[in-house]
């Protein structure tokens, strides 16, 4: 058994994880589940030591280590709603950020070294690691995923941008077996951080000795395969079907594809009304005991059609662990009132984005009247001080969270107190002194501003029911905010998608939605303070484009250029401080443009867990790119090795 | 019937194509979630499914498919074909709308009858009173209600049609009893509305024989009561009661959807739901074509079964 | 001549009649009369009528006016009599406050009575401005605390801290409306195409006929939800409203279109009508004057009957989310945000109240057409 020291990264400051390793598994012989137990025996299965890889990552656990049994009982919506498994056993990358979302730490690979200008990653793999079906998994499953998927433009039109630097894609290189080098040939100094969260899973992905007989460089007679498969008409559609994006459905409906996770799918997503994963034998992790996880024999999802469904159902205390459709402030009086029925408690969850509503004006609309209007800083400012952010937040919150804009949280190494605090308090007096210097000085008889051209100015927010934060009632809060001081907004409901397809299409006013960066994901998805093409969030999108391809979109004023360059400083910084400073910059810069009007930003909200449910994660922080609990699922555990009845 | 159905298959893909967008937008939405960029996995996609092809030719590539080969394309977000994914579904619909419509006649035979007779007494108020409750609560209303009484005060797991440790297992007569334990309820839900519909329409058509010269007749000449209704104003008057046949079917996999969905049972309901919502086109199409074509064939049926029960009927 | 022979079969019906001739109508009203059931039906109908007329003047709140110290507040009990300081009791219409206390854990608002604080309540009370029948401005209102300053929920307020009896009123209006203007739809065509089957038949009923069978053999919830999903956003929701109601009325149409043509066919051979034709009458004027007549009481009827159909309707496309959206109110989409589990534990009144309406509606509208219907049917007995 080697025990390798490993270059922890950089940008993140030095921690003593190396401990648990030096004190690790090397003089322990492993202990499995009996169940695995009974296979073994029944010489259906390896002897566990023959499973594990020579040095399976030795996982720290919350509480204690735990004892082996039980199913973990959640609920999943019909459709659309993959992230539930995502989100609890489907994220487990090369790397894996820590429980508390501080640090990057190794996971798949048990070490990687950083080159000194941080263009080049070297990664080692776990010798003797495997699939869920047993086969190994080595450098060569990478440069498969490399070379005849990421490569391949017809199965990758559009790379990733995880894998994509400055100047390019990445290069990967297969040292040995259990070695890769990703080169990106400049400075990548975001590429840990970024293969951390959620995308970075791709690397480790596609196991090449199950998807190769999909590939046409591998099997010259895929076209029998593709025959036999009515919902593919070529070899490029039966790969995609076979090899699907982990965040779309795809991914889900295929349970032969191996896996590294905890819990391997034995039957479809949104086929049957009780999906079903099974332990991995094969799991690479293990607890400070040597006990080879996951502890819990099963995960099970019920697919439900209502989420009042998934409500009752955790009265019931049909639910073990889950945060996922209950964590919503409007359900924690009713859940509060049946904890002792389900025989649940609550556990934090830290979903902290930048701001949880945000007023996101159209600044390259497509009118030029509105345009001009919206692009006047003195417009949006006057818009957020119109707002009574503290009633929003009693009514609607019960005076849980804060009044803030879009800026990092108190306590990130970003934070500043007037990134958040600005233009943020009540007042309508001087709100009604921007709109005027802003040029709507002019009213109509209703009591309305004029715009420039003397027709009534008004702008229409889209507004969806989404993320359980009650927008279409907030909607009409600030309509009366804004009809308050002369300007009228109207409102248009509709539903996430098509609100999705207007503002993606350029071809809204503004919306109202959340967004990220938060916290340390202000690094990597600065997409509130940098305009970048999102699908989620369009503020200028012409500008996003053409800080893409500088051929297309439309190029935006000086200030603006200012910040696409001052990002581009960033991804290019060679060590923490460097990186710290110029991301201070270029938030510096942005929130003096003051693009978008932040609301609220929120406390933390809940999950639950039923009350023998061990090594709960609590404060749990999750994002959207930070897809928690994933990497740390296995070690939770039943007291007494079963549910309680 | 071919010319309607023409009609319906075009109307069908239509309807579903009348919302802006298709399945791709809507699995932006959905990945929305993972916080960053991914229009790179969309792009990939859109070929995937063939979107983008002019409407009209998606249109007789699938009619070809479903005329030639029995094949209805295939399911966006679920990635099969539909073949695969709606037999199931049909099977509980079929099962839970047949045992609808017993409860239906179960309930609205003897209360149209006796409120008929006894017409404009407390009992006929009282009856047609709960009927019409029935008739005027909407169903969705009702469901969730009834769903929550039976968690709060009888303890019963909600949601489906079995208790989630029956999920996925094979059937047993302990699956089954807990099945009868469940089922009931989207049974009295969906029923009400029907029960009160069909009371009212027994008691009418109930009325108009009653005073006929044949039953005065018949009186006269000394037969009971129960005899002479039961022999010749009832049997006239359960025409009615054969015309459901051909209604129940499209009321309870169109109309009922949303009691589906609140009370969640495996019928084509949810499916057809959410189909329609992320423009899952095929999926929505052919479930649709496959309850009006049923729907038609139902009228059929009870058009047939009319006329042989009602000879007049058959003279015209 | 029709009127003759209706008059002719009431002679022999009415023997207590024996000097009047009545016409068909007030013979109709007359045996309508005598369905109390109906009556009542009748007159709770026109009161609910009467409510979405007079709206702003009996809601006594605002209807979009927020409050942060209400929100989901349960219904304030109207007392009669206060005791005052010397223990005399005298009578004054009131309220009692409420306490509230915001529990941050379990994020609520939990409210008790407050015995000491009385809100005095009155009829002709000023209130918020509005326009009396949409032209007259005013501030009186018929009933509602004395104090403007005071605000009494008196069926409780929804999570908003909204009153809910005065959404219900005013929603009254949008809900009673659609059924009303659906119906008009409904007759428009169904009318027409029913006529025009019935009278001419041959290939021209045979194509609506197949027509109709269509139209019933496609599920209606998905029909609406690719119509409803096809609204342009950028429409301004009064639009929206109208288009909703239309889209409802697709389902009406089709039976009265049946009926109708029943009824034509019925009637094309009956003696009188084939005398107006020898008379020389145009197809039209046989129409107008003779066919339409005989019937319209039958029409009348399937119309009450229709309204409850089409509230109903109203209500599951607001439960889908495709219906009528915020800010506008309706039973329907006051329905659907009280449509989870948290209303029905936290705030019952939230699901009763618009609930109660909904079924008072549909129930006296069912029972007056279905009196209507007894009543205009010359063979009932």
């Amino acid at each position: 058994m080697r025990i390798r020291t490993h270059k922890r990264l950089w940008a993140l400051g030095a921690a003593g994880f190396g401990l648990a390793l030096a004190a690790g598994p090397a003089a322990l012989a492993f202990e499995e589940a009996p169940m695995l137990q009974e296979k073994v025996k029944a010489g259906e299965l390896p002897p566990v030591d023959e499973r594990l890889p020579m040095n399976p990552l030795v996982l720290e656990v919350v509480e204690q280590t735990g004892e082996y049994g039980g199913t973990i009982r959640r609920a999943i919506l019909g459709g659309g709603d993959q992230h539930n498994m995502v989100r609890t056993i489907g994220s487990d990358n090369i790397v894996r950020w820590d429980r508390e979302w501080t640090e990057v730490r190794p996971n798949i690979a048990e070490s990687w070294e950083v080159s000194e200008d941080a263009s080049s990653f070297t990664f080692k793999l776990r010798e003797g690691m495997r699939w869920s079906d047993g086969e190994p998994f080595t450098a060569d499953d990478i440069v498969f995923w490399y070379e005849d998927v990421f490569l391949d433009t017809r199965l990758t039109p559009n790379k990733d941008s995880t894998f994509v630097g400055p100047d390019g894609p990445v290069e990967v290189r297969k040292i040995d077996d259990v070695t890769v080098e990703f080169d990106f040939r400049t400075p990548n100094g975001l590429f840990i951080q970024n293969l951390a969260y959620g995308f970075g899973y791709h690397p480790a992905a596609f196991p090449k000795h199950y998807l190769s007989q999909f590939h046409e460089k591998y099997n010259p007679d895929v076209q029998s395969l593709v025959d036999a498969e009515p919902a593919a008409a070529d070899w490029i559609q039966l790969f995609n079907l076979k090899a699907g994006p982990m965040d779309t459905p795809l991914f889900w409906q295929n349970p032969d594809r191996p896996t590294l996770h905890a819990w391997h799918l034995t039957n479809a997503y949104g086929s049957t009304d009780r999906i079903v994963a099974e332990r991995n034998p094969f799991y690479w992790k293990v607890d400070e005991a040597g006990q080879q996880l996951p502890y819990v024999d099963r995960i099970t999802y019920d697919q439900v059609e209502d989420v009042e469904t998934i409500l009752l159902k955790a009265f019931n205390g049909e639910i073990d662990y889950m945060l996922r459709h209950l964590g919503r402030p409007a359900n924690k009086a009713a859940l509060t009132d049946n904890m002792d029925r389900g025989k649940y408690g609550f556990f934090d969850v830290g979903d902290l984005p930048a701001n949880i509503m945000i007023l996101m004006l159209n600044l390259n609309h497509k009118d030029p009247v509105k345009r001009q209007v919206i692009n006047d800083k003195n417009f949006r400012v006057g818009l957020s001080h119109a707002v009574n952010r503290q009633e929003i937040i009693d009514l609607l919150y019960f005076g849980s969270g804060t009044p803030a804009q879009v800026a990092p949280r108190e306590g990130s190494e970003l934070y500043k107190e007037w990134y958040a605090k600005q233009f943020t308090e009540y007042d309508p007096d001087l709100a009604n002194e921007f709109l005027d210097k802003a040029g709507l000085n002019e009213r109509d008889s209703e009591g309305f501003r004029l715009g420039p051209n003397g027709e009534r100015f008004t702008l229409v927010f889209l507004v969806a029911d989404v993320f359980g934060l009650q927008y279409p009632d907030a909607m009409e809060l600030i309509q009366g905010y804004a009809a308050d001081v002369g300007l009228d907004i109207q409102v248009r409901a509709t539903d996430r998608s098509r609100l999705i397809d207007l503002h993606t299409s350029n071809e809204q006013d503004a919306y109202l939605w959340n967004c990220s960066g938060g916290q340390a994901d202000a690094y990597t998805t600065p997409i509130c303070y940098v305009p970048i093409v999102s699908n989620s969030v369009s503020w200028a999108r012409e500008w996003a484009a053409w800080g893409v391809d500088s051929n297309r979109g439309e190029e935006p004023p000086e200030a603006v250029k200012e910040i696409f360059a001052a990002y581009d400083e960033v991804k290019a910084a060679s060590g923490p401080d460097e990186l710290r400073e110029r991301m201070q910059h270029v938030l510096d810069l942005s929130m003096e443009q003051f693009f978008t009007i932040g609301l609220v930003q929120n406390d933390p909200v809940f999950g639950i867990a039923r009350a023998n449910v061990r090594n709960v994660p609590n404060p749990l922080p999750i994002a959207g790119q930070l897809w928690f609990p994933a990497p740390y699922t296995a070690q939770i555990y039943f007291e007494g090795g079963d549910n309680l009845p | 019937m071919v010319p309607t159905l023409l009609l319906v298959s075009i109307t069908t893909f239509v309807i579903i194509q009348l919302p802006p967008g298709d399945y791709l937008d809507s699995l932006a939405a959905e990945m929305g979630e993972s916080g960053v960029d991914n229009t790179a996995v969309l792009e990939s996609l859109r070929r995937q499914y063939g979107l983008g092809e002019p409407f009209y030719v998606q249109y007789f590539k699938w009619m070809r498919g479903i005329l030639l080969e029995g094949d209805f394309g295939l399911s966006f977000e679920k990635n099969r074909p539909v073949t695969d994914l709606i037999w199931d579904r049909l099977g509980w619909t079929f099962g839970i709308s047949i045992m609808t419509l017993l409860f239906i006649w179960l309930t609205a035979l003897p209360i149209g009858i006796y409120s008929a007779v006894r017409k404009y007494s407390v009992g006929d108020y009282v009856a047609t009173f709960f009927g019409f409750i029935g008739l005027a609560i909407p169903n969705f209303l009702l469901a969730l209600v009834m769903m929550y009484v039976a968690f709060k005060f009888f303890g019963q797991s909600v949601g489906g049609l079995v208790s989630p440790e029956y999920l996925g297992e094979p059937w047993t007569w302990a699956k089954f009893v807990d099945l009868l334990k469940h089922i009931w309820m989207p049974i009295v839900v969906v029923g009400t509305s029907g029960a009160a519909a069909l009371i009212r329409i027994m008691r009418a058509n109930l009325l108009d024989e009653l005073y006929r010269p044949y039953v005065v007749t018949a009186r006269a000449k000394g037969m009971t009561e129960f005899q002479l209704l039961l022999r010749y104003p009832v049997r006239v008057a359960l025409n009615p009661f054969i015309s459901t046949i051909g209604w129940i079917l499209p009321t309870l996999v169109s109309g009922e959807i949303i009691v589906a969905v609140v009370m969640n049972l495996p019928t084509t309901g949810p499916l057809l739901l959410r189909a329609l919502l992320v423009q899952d086109m095929f999926l929505a199409g052919s479930l649709i074509l496959i309850v009006s074509m049923l729907t038609v064939v139902g009228t059929l049926i009870s058009d047939v079964l009319l006329a042989l029960v009602d000879p007049r009927i058959r003279y015209q | 001549m029709s009127q003759a022979v209706l008059s002719h079969q009431e002679d022999v019906d009415d023997f207590d009649d024996t000097v009047k001739v009545l016409g068909p109508w007030a013979l109709v009203w007359r045996k309508f009369k005598r369905h109390r059931l109906a009556m009542w039906s009748g007159v709770v109908v026109a009161l609910i009528y009467l409510v979405a007329i007079l709206g702003e003047f009996l809601a006594p709140v605002q209807i979009h006016d927020t409050s942060v110290r209400n929100t989901f507040q349960p219904p304030q009990a109207i007392h009669f009599f206060v005791t005052r300081e010397d223990g005399s009791r005298e009578f004054l219409l009131h309220a009692k406050g409420m306490k509230m206390e915001l529990d941050r854990v379990a994020l609520r608002r939990t409210f008790t009575v407050d015995e000491s604080k009385i809100i005095p309540l009155g009829f002709w009370v000023r209130g918020y401005e509005y326009k009396f029948l949409g032209l007259l401005p005013s501030k009186v209102h018929l009933f509602g605390p004395t104090n403007p300053r005071d605000t009494v929920y008196l069926l409780g307020a929804d999570r908003l801290g909204r009153d809910v009896l005065s959404r219900i009123i005013l929603g009254t209006r949008v809900s009673m409306s659609i059924g009303l203007v659906g119906v008009a739809v409904s007759l428009v065509i169904g009318v027409l195409l029913g006529g025009a089957s019935g009278y001419y038949g041959g290939w021209i009923d045979g194509l609506i006929q197949r027509f109709i069978e269509f139209i019933r053999s496609v599920p209606t919830i998905p029909l609406w939800m690719g119509l409803a999903a096809a609204i342009p956003l950028d429409w301004p929701p009064l639009r929206t409203y109208f288009v909703v109601t239309i889209i409802v009325s697709m389902i009406g149409w089709t039976t009265l279109a049946r009926e109708v043509r029943g009824k034509f066919l019925s009637l094309r051979n009956e003696d009188f009508i084939i005398a107006a034709r020898l008379d020389g009458l145009t197809n039209w004027e046989i129409i107008v004057k003779h066919m339409v007549p005989s019937f319209s009481s039958h029409i009348i009827a399937s119309l009450t009957l229709a309204v409850p159909l089409m509230i109903l309707a109203e209500t599951s496309l607001s439960f889908l989310g495709i219906g009528l959206q915020p800010p506008i109110v309706s039973w329907g989409t006051l329905l659907k945000e009280a449509q989870n589990i948290r209303s029905i534990i936290e705030a019952p009144w939230l699901l009763i109240a618009p609930g109660t309406m909904i079924v008072i509606a549909v129930l006296t509208l069912n029972f007056l057409g279905d009196g209507v219907r007894d009543a205009a049917d010359p063979h009932a007995h």
